[in-house]
């Protein structure tokens, strides 16, 4: 079946709308990786243990 | 590997612990507590498996029409949300500690991303312990809650969902007797 141009451009406003919403979560997932960092060294100088440093590196 | 009851620990110390200060005890929340996100996550890192087959089955098979990178970027995100689930539901456990040292009682705390709240508390201040243990889970696991009054500025510590209440409330006014508290 042959493919109408507004077929097409639905296909291509649905793709646009995907690549919009993949790059805000993957923004949000860098901005919430951020915080983990900072969170896992509060954590860290809070209680001192062997698994802290693993859990700092990781 | 990672005990939630350990008596006289080593190698491991907190922020602001004295010199001549010793832990005792270290509790943190019963491992069976960790199931509320672990089976979360567990679902969602076999969520692409199940996915196709009930896309098929409400004829919205269309979205597995699209290109492959797409599908490939959808089963990254959905595992690095595994990922996340995981690691945070691990760090809340891990560091949310109660400790009894030969002198205080100290309850760490991580409410959320970036908030931290210690409360520390005189052993010798301590006025009474209870413990209760109510509950399927905490009945088989033999976890509960010890609840502490203090004499001082924080009126009660509560150790939430440790192992062996009746053992921990014990140990804690053993100590307070020692120390020539109440």
């Amino acid at each position: 079946m042959p493919v109408s141009p507004s077929d097409l451009l639905s296909l291509q406003a649905t793709l646009l709308f995907i690549k919009i919403a993949i790059l805000t979560i993957l923004i949000l997932y860098a901005i919430f990786a951020l915080l983990i960092v900072r969170q896992v060294d509060l954590m860290s100088k809070t209680l001192i243990t062997p698994v802290s440093q693993v859990v700092k590196a990781i | 590997m990672f005990p939630s009851y350990i008596e006289n620990p080593s190698n491991i110390c907190f922020e602001g612990q004295d010199q001549d200060e010793t832990i005792l005890l270290l509790l943190r929340a019963h491992p069976i507590t960790n199931l509320k996100w672990i089976i979360p996550a567990v679902l969602i890192f076999l969520f692409p498996f199940f996915i196709p087959t009930v896309l098929v089955n409400l004829e919205v098979d269309g979205l597995l029409n699209l290109p492959s990178t797409y599908l490939i970027i959808f089963i990254v995100i959905n595992y690095l949300l595994v990922l996340v689930i995981s690691f945070e539901g691990f760090l809340y456990w891990y560091f949310n500690v109660y400790i009894v040292t030969s002198k205080n009682l100290v309850d760490v705390d991580f409410h959320s991303i970036l908030f931290k709240n210690i409360d520390l508390a005189p052993i010798k201040n301590v006025e009474d312990t209870s413990s209760s243990m109510g509950g399927i889970l905490k009945s088989i696991f033999n976890y509960g809650d010890v609840f502490v009054q203090t004499a001082g500025a924080v009126k009660s510590i509560d150790f939430l969902s440790v192992p062996n209440p009746h053992r921990v409330s014990d140990f804690i006014l053993d100590q307070t007797h020692k120390l020539g508290g109440t």
